[in-house]
C-alpha cells in the first residue's frame, strides 16, 4: 500500500476518534447515555420514544463504529507496509487494542457495569487509543532523518534541553487530558482513584510549561533561520498550546458545557505537545544556543539571580519532592492545597535559607572547587556578611510560615534542619571528619519530617523509616559525586571519604550503604504502612540501584560513578512517588 | 506473613551491613591513611563512636519495627 494512502487511513482514524470523543462527552453532558439502553444500538427507545436526546447517543455509538473501523483498518494499513517497522507498528496496535477496549468500556457501561470500569475507563481508553494514533501518524509521516550538519556543545545542549522540555509537556498534556477525561465522566472520582491528579491542578500546571515552552520556542527556533516550512510554523505557532491550555483550564470553572470545551481543548493541545516533540526530535532545526542569545542582562536582575542561587535551587527541588510526596502518604488522609502550599513555601525558605549560610560559612572551601567557584560568595558578587543575613532572615521567615499556618512540630523539624545543615554539617562535620557525609546525611533527611508532621501534627513510626530510607541514601549518591570530583575536595582540604581513604574504601563503602538502604525502604511493608504497588516499586528501583552500586565497586570507572550519581537522583523522588501512588490508589 | 519475612530480610540486611561499617571504621582509626596535607586528620576515635552510634539507632529503628509488626 502506497505511503499517501495510509496516512489518509490513518487521518480518517484519527479524526473519527477525535470526533468519537467529542460526541463522547456531549453524551455526558447532555445525560443522554440513559436514553438509550441497550447496545449496539437501541432500536426499542428510538420506536417507542420522541426524545431527541437519543439521536445524541446514536450519533455517538455511529461514530464509534466508523472509527473502530478506520482504526483496525490503519492498524492493518500499517503493519501491511514492509518499509514500516518498530515503533509506529508498535503505536498502531496499541491505538487498536484501546480503541476496541474502550468500546467494550461503553457496552458495559449501557449494562450497568459500575462507573469505575465503565465511566472513567470509556474516556480514558479513547483518549490513550487518540494518543497512540497520533504517535504512529506522526512518525510515519515526519520520518527520522540524519543530520546534514554536525551540532556540538552548547548547540547540542539547547537542542536536547528543547526535546526533554517537549517530551515532558506531552507526558503532562496527556495526563491532565485523562484528568479532564475522569472528570466529565464522574465528577466524584475528581481526585480520580486510578488517576492521582486533579484535573484542574494538571491543567494549570500544563497551561504554565506550555507557556515556557512556547517562550522557549520562539526564542531558540528563530523562524528565519529554519531550512524547512515545518521547523519555521513550530515556534510560529507554539502560543496556540498556552491558548489551548488556557481554554481548558477555563472550561473546567464552568459546568457542564465547560467540561465539553475543557475535554475539546486538551485532547487537541494533547495532540499538539506531541506533534512537537515528534517534529523536534525528527526534523532538522536550526537552535540558537544559550550562547547565541545571551544578552547583558540588567544588575538588579543580576542580583536577584545571584540570591536565588543563594538558595541552591536546584539541590532544595528534591528535598521539597520528599517533603510534599510525604504529605500525601500519612494517615490523615489528603492535605489541603493551602496546607500543601504554605508547607512547600515554608520548607523552600528553610532548605534556602540553610543553604545560603552554608554559602556564607563555606566560601574559603567553594572558592577552590571548580565545581563552586562561581558561585556568588566566592567570586566577590555578594559579601558573606550580606548571604548570612540573607539567609538567616529566610530562616526565620519559614519558622514563622510554618508555626503559623503548618503545625508547631513542622516549625520545629524546620528549625532542627536548618541548625543541622548550617551549623553542625557546614560549621564542624564537613570540615573534621570522613563521616561529614553519614551523619550529615540527617540535615538532607529533615524534610519528610516536616512535611509528615505539618499534616498530622506528630511523628510516628513511617516518619522515622521516611528519615532512614534518606539517611542511608546520602552517602551513595554524595560519595559518587566526591570520587569524581576528590581532587577539588583534596584541594579545598575537605575530609571526605575518597580523599581520605582511597577509592576502593569508598566504593565498597557505597556499596554497603546501597544494600542497607534498599532494605530500609522495603520497611514501611513489614509494618504495614504500605501495600504490594509500593513492594513492588521499591525492589524494582532498589535493585537497579544495587545495580549501579555493584558497578561502581567493581568497575569503578567515571561511567559507573556518574551513573549511579544520576540515577540515585531519580531514584529517590520516584520511590516518593511509589508511595504516594500505592496510598491513592490502595488508600 | 508476608510482613514478618520481609522485616527478618531487611532486617538481617540491614543490621548485618553494620558490621562491615564499624570493621571499616576500625580499619581507619588503625591505619593512618594517606590524605594531602592541608587535608585536616580527624579523629579516629571519634568516626568509630559516630559508626557505632549509627549502628545502634538504626537497631533502635528495626527494634521499633518489630514491635510494630502487623
Amino acid at each position: 500500500m502506497a505511503a499517501r494512502t495510509v496516512v489518509r487511513v490513518l487521518l480518517i482514524g484519527w479524526l473519527l476518534t477525535l470526533a468519537t470523543i467529542i460526541s463522547g462527552g456531549l453524551v455526558s453532558v447532555s445525560g443522554s447515555s440513559t436514553t438509550c439502553l441497550s447496545w449496539p444500538l437501541c432500536l426499542e427507545e428510538l420506536r417507542n420514544g420522541q426524545n431527541p436526546l437519543i439521536w445524541i447517543s446514536l450519533t455517538h455509538r455511529a461514530l464509534v463504529a466508523l472509527a473502530l473501523l478506520a482504526v483496525v483498518a490503519g492498524m492493518v494499513a500499517v503493519w501491511r507496509r514492509p518499509e514500516t517497522t518498530g515503533l509506529p507498528r508498535i503505536f498502531a496496535f496499541a491505538a487498536g487494542f484501546l480503541f476496541i477496549l474502550q468500546a467494550l468500556a461503553g457496552a458495559l457501561l449501557v449494562w450497568g457495569i459500575p462507573a469505575m470500569v465503565a465511566d472513567v475507563w470509556h474516556l480514558s481508553g479513547a483518549l490513550l487509543a487518540f494518543g497512540a494514533q497520533t504517535l504512529t501518524l506522526l512518525l510515519i509521516t515526519l520520518p527520522a532523518q540524519s543530520p546534514s550538519e554536525r551540532v556540538t556543545g552548547r548547540v547540542a545542549q539547547t537542542q536536547r534541553r528543547l526535546r526533554r522540555m517537549a517530551w515532558w509537556l506531552a507526558a503532562s498534556a496527556g495526563v491532565a487530558a485523562l484528568a479532564i477525561g475522569a472528570r466529565s465522566a464522574a465528577p466524584t472520582l475528581e481526585m480520580a482513584t486510578a488517576l492521582p491528579a486533579n484535573s484542574v491542578g494538571a491543567m494549570s500546571f500544563v497551561a504554565l510549561l506550555s507557556v515556557w515552552m512556547a517562550f522557549e520556542l520562539r526564542r531558540r527556533l528563530q523562524p528565519v533561520a529554519q531550512p524547512v516550512a515545518l521547523a519555521i510554523a513550530v515556534p510560529r505557532y507554539s502560543l496556540l498550546l498556552p491558548g489551548l491550555a488556557l481554554l481548558a483550564l477555563v472550561g473546567l470553572f464552568i459546568t457542564p458545557t465547560g467540561h465539553l470545551l475543557s475535554l475539546i481543548a486538551g485532547t487537541i493541545l494533547w495532540a499538539g505537545t506531541l506533534a512537537i516533540a515528534v517534529a523536534l526530535q525528527r526534523i532538522p532545526f536550526h537552535v540558537v544556543s544559550t550562547q547565541g542569545v545571551a544578552r547583558p542582562a540588567p544588575a538588579w536582575r543580576s542580583v536577584i539571580a545571584d540570591y536565588i542561587s543563594l538558595t541552591k535551587p536546584k539541590v532544595i527541588s528534591l528535598l521539597l519532592v520528599t517533603t510534599l510526596t510525604t504529605m500525601f502518604i500519612t494517615e490523615a488522609g489528603i492535605p489541603s492545597w493551602w496546607l500543601v502550599l504554605w508547607t512547600m513555601i515554608g520548607g523552600y525558605l528553610a532548605a534556602g535559607g540553610a543553604g545560603a549560610i552554608n554559602c556564607a560559612f563555606d566560601s574559603d572551601i567553594d572558592v577552590n572547587m571548580g565545581r563552586t567557584s562561581r558561585r556568588p560568595v566566592p567570586s566577590g558578587r555578594i559579601s558573606p556578611r550580606a548571604a548570612f543575613i540573607f539567609g538567616a532572615v529566610l530562616s526565620i521567615l519559614s519558622i514563622i510560615v510554618l508555626w503559623v499556618f503548618t503545625t508547631p512540630l513542622a516549625a520545629f523539624f524546620a528549625f532542627l534542619g536548618i541548625v543541622y545543615y548550617a551549623y553542625f554539617y557546614t560549621g564542624w562535620l564537613k570540615r573534621t571528619t570522613w563521616q561529614n557525609i553519614i551523619i550529615g546525611g540527617g540535615a538532607g533527611a529533615i524534610p519528610p519530617l516536616v512535611g509528615w508532621t505539618a499534616v498530622t501534627g506528630s511523628v510516628s513510626l513511617m516518619a522515622v523509616v521516611l528519615f532512614a530510607i534518606i539517611f542511608y541514601w546520602t552517602p551513595p549518591h554524595f560519595w559518587a559525586l566526591a570520587l569524581v570530583k576528590q581532587k577539588d575536595y583534596a584541594r579545598a582540604g575537605v575530609p571526605m571519604l575518597p580523599v581520605v581513604a582511597g577509592e576502593a574504601e569508598t566504593r565498597w563503602q557505597i556499596l554497603v550503604y546501597s544494600a542497607i538502604m534498599m532494605a530500609v525502604s522495603l520497611l514501611p511493608v513489614a509494618i504495614g504502612a504500605m501495600s504490594w504497588i509500593y513492594l513492588l516499586g521499591a525492589v524494582l528501583l532498589g535493585l537497579r540501584f544495587m545495580r549501579d552500586a555493584w558497578a561502581v565497586w567493581r568497575v569503578g570507572d567515571q561511567a559507573a560513578i556518574w551513573g549511579l550519581y544520576k540515577y540515585s537522583l531519580l531514584y529517590l523522588a520516584l520511590l516518593f512517588a511509589v508511595m504516594v501512588a500505592d496510598r491513592l490508589i490502595i488508600g | 506473613m508476608m510482613a514478618w519475612f520481609i522485616f527478618w530480610v531487611t532486617a538481617f540486611v540491614a543490621i548485618g551491613g553494620q558490621i562491615p561499617l564499624i570493621i571499616a571504621a576500625w580499619r581507619l582509626y588503625r591505619q593512618p591513611h594517606l590524605a594531602p596535607a592541608n587535608v585536616p586528620r580527624s579523629d579516629g576515635r571519634a568516626d568509630l563512636g559516630w559508626t557505632i552510634l549509627t549502628a545502634l539507632a538504626t537497631l533502635a529503628l528495626f527494634v521499633a519495627a518489630y514491635l510494630a509488626l502487623p
